[in-house]
């Protein structure tokens, strides 16, 4: 980032303190304070030229929408192709209707085998469905910015993650779709987790 | 007793894909009565017409989700036909809190996706029996 500030966080926080310190025992000399808080402003304007460089008001209005755009073609075209692979094997399935029960299970065998490769639309689509709202959150958090300050540019100092707690007496902590494979069970655990249930 | 291929299955899912695809496969199973919807809500009104003998459901729909589907389903008061009707749920949602609140909540049994055909034909033998 161009212009990087010379002070840290800690550092700000700092001659804040100091201002304060000096305002509350009455310590420091008027020109003390005058200059601290010249130094403060130095430093936010600096902040400011940074962000501002960065464009964030193109990030909102230019590339978030535009990925998310691609994003959905992405699912939409995905599905069509889904949906035309399965009409030819629903046509295949009629045929084989016609055919001796040798020559039907043969054929359909294959096409289930299509039907079940044709599940990973449902799942890429949910995967892209999550990412599409990631983006919609970050295009929020980003025009919430910009309208706090109008058109200056600002910047959320917030340095504190978000966990998240998945809780069985909460549904929305549950839904969040296809897991990564850190955090995926497979099927043979969901089955014996449903086992042990049983066994109780 | 024998399973009646004839019977009514629900398959409720909010992606047009998956309708298909579990309806294909079905198919290929021999039951050929399958309706279908696209939310928790629209399921649950076809239950109130309608005798089924399965529900496959999804978990990720709005604006009912299959999970508050299923809550309604088994504490349904005065229609055994809605209360007792086999739950299978077919979702991405793999993680092990979400197989416990389905199984807390009466699921009969629970297909993770991407599944195969084998899967389930033998999830629905086990929730219905040999057929």
């Amino acid at each position: 980032m161009p212009n990087t500030p010379k002070y840290g966080r800690g550092q700000v926080i700092e001659i804040i303190n100091s201002v304060i310190d000096k305002m509350d025992t009455g310590k420091g000399s008027r020109r003390e304070i005058v200059n601290d808080i010249a130094e403060l402003s130095a430093i936010i304007d600096g902040l400011k030229r940074d962000i501002a460089s960065t464009r964030p008001e193109h990030v909102k209005n230019s590339h978030i929408p535009d990925a998310t755009d691609e994003l959905d073609a992405v699912v939409t075209h995905t599905a069509e192709a889904t949906h035309a692979i399965m009409a030819v094997c629903e046509e295949i399935d009629a045929f084989a209707g016609t055919l001796d029960e040798g020559k039907k299970a043969e054929l359909q065998s294959k096409t289930r085998r299509v039907y079940e490769a044709c599940s990973f639309q449902d799942v890429t689509g949910q995967r892209i469905r999550n990412v599409i709202k990631a983006l919609t959150m970050i295009e929020q958090k980003i025009d919430s910015m910009l309208e706090t300050l109008g058109h200056k540019v600002g910047l959320d100092v917030s340095d504190s993650k978000f966990q998240k707690v998945v809780s069985i007496h909460d549904e929305k902590s549950l839904m969040s779709g296809p897991q990564l494979n850190a955090t995926a069970i497979s099927q043979e655990e969901i089955d014996r987790l449903l086992a042990e249930f049983d066994e109780k | 007793m024998a399973v009646d291929k004839n019977m009514n299955v629900l398959v409720v899912d909010d992606y047009q894909t998956m309708i298909r695809i579990i309806r294909n496969l079905l198919k290929q199973l021999g039951f050929n009565n399958v309706d279908e919807a696209t939310d928790g809500g629209a399921a649950y009104s076809m239950l109130e017409k309608k005798k089924y003998g399965l529900v496959i459901s999804d978990w990720n729909m709005e604006p009912v989700s299959g999970l508050e589907l299923l809550k309604k389903v088994r504490s349904t008061q005065g229609n055994d036909n809605i209360t007792k009707v086999p739950f299978i749920m077919v979702t991405a949602e793999s993680k092990t809190e979400n197989v416990i609140a389905a199984k807390q909540a009466g699921v009969n049994n629970y297909i993770v996706k991407p599944f195969n055909a084998e899967t389930l034909k033998t999830k629905i033998t086990s929730v219905i029996g040999e057929f």
